[in-house]
């Protein structure tokens, strides 16, 4: 049987996209590594020092104030537990590192989650009847950017609709990652965290893994605005 | 010895199994090697921020994809404006510098779903299903986007 000229361009690319050496380090681990010079090390180094002498000039009182210093600073630089220190900092963001800081604190409140969920069913609703003006007013900016245009994500958005016959919204889904893993969907647009709500949408009717679009609603001084972050 | 958390174990397994994974889903999505190449790294910086919060129990790959998807679009918004600086050195087999090209030309004229979708599931063996949420398709969508594809590359 002879082959196909899509055969012999697929095993092309197999033979061409094999042929690539995976790095030897993951990324972000030997970004960490360089990312911590020896100017830096030495600077969390002075300012642990600082902070040493400082707790004890405090707590040793206007007297003998001297011999402290001396005695701090030796244990300081002596032991290696100040560079240990600032290299867990550094290496270690936290959930909230990863998002544009929230203008509050707190979680969402009930009225929160509630208006979320509405929203995203109302989108949803939109999409659903075809209303795609609609619901393309209802996404952040940041996130109808990340489409070449509206009409384009109108229509992948119409055809796919077309095979949904019934759909489920839950804030707050339990089956997901929390919120915070999803904050690179948002393209680094600032999330109110004290208000922003993860809430997915179960579709029927959609065959495979297609059928769920997960979306953060955040709150801003205009109302609120959707990020597609599956 | 310094002490390794979870986490960081759970990344580097997690390079090991799927770089060529989220590599090659990112050839066939941009047919760019260099552009593949800082996808792949990009998405492994992204899960490397978020790994305290992800839950390592389940499979990271569909989250990488993802990803790689998602920095494909902002990629190839930003590559209009200017050219990025290369930030992996390259895993390009000279050898292979031919046939990647003529491979390369030929595909150029599919769109980076049909690419996708014919690369990955006649190459790589992936179900439609798994592809299909990979790029944020139906099944049936993804079926069509391979026959397409198909027909294209035998007509050129």
């Amino acid at each position: 049987m002879s082959r196909t000229r899509t055969d012999v361009l697929l095993e092309g690319w197999k033979m061409a996209s094999h042929s690539a050496q995976r790095p030897e380090a993951p990324p972000a681990r030997a970004t960490s590594r360089a990312a911590l010079p020896l100017g830096l090390v030495a600077a969390a180094a002075l300012v642990i020092l600082g902070l040493v002498v400082g707790s004890r000039m405090l707590s040793s009182g206007p007297g003998p104030a001297l011999p402290a210093v001396g005695a701090s600073a030796a244990a300081a630089t002596a032991s290696p537990a100040p560079t240990a220190a600032p290299s867990a900092v550094v290496a270690r963001p936290t959930p909230a590192a990863t998002g544009k800081p929230s203008a509050g604190s707190g979680a969402p409140s009930a009225a929160d989650i509630a208006a979320a969920k509405a929203f995203i069913e109302t989108y949803t609703s939109n999409l659903q009847h075809g209303k795609t003006t609609n619901a393309w007013r209802m996404l952040a900016n940041r996130e109808q950017l990340k489409y070449p245009s509206n009409a384009q994500w109108a229509v992948e958005r119409y055809q796919f609709f077309q095979g949904v016959k019934n759909y489920a919204v839950t804030a707050n889904p339990k089956d997901v990652q929390p919120i915070a893993a999803w904050l690179t969907g948002t393209n680094g647009a600032t999330i109110d965290m004290s208000h922003a709500v993860l809430v997915e949408v179960r579709y029927t009717g959609v065959p495979g893994p297609a059928d769920w679009d997960l979306y953060i609603v955040n709150k801003t001084a205009d109302g609120l605005e959707i990020y597609s972050v599956r | 010895m310094a002490a390794v958390d979870a986490p960081d174990l759970d990344y580097q397994v997690a390079f090991e199994r799927h770089w060529d994974d989220v590599f090659r889903f990112s050839l066939a999505w941009t047919n760019d090697w260099a552009a593949a190449e800082d996808l792949a790294q990009d998405a492994f910086v992204r899960l490397w921020q978020n790994r305290a919060t992800l839950d390592w129990d389940r499979s990271v790959l569909p989250w990488l994809l993802v990803a790689a998807r998602r920095l494909a679009t902002d990629r190839f918004r930003s590559l209009r404006r200017r050219v990025l600086p290369r930030s992996t050195e390259s895993t390009f087999d000279e050898a292979m510098r031919d046939t990647w090209l003529d491979v390369q030309s030929a595909m150029s004229t599919l769109s980076p779903l049909e690419r996708t979708a014919i690369v990955l599931t006649a190459v790589e063996g992936w179900s439609y299903a798994e592809v299909a949420a990979a790029v944020g398709t139906t099944d049936g969508a993804l079926r069509a986007a391979v026959s397409r594809a198909r027909e294209k590359l035998e007509v050129r």
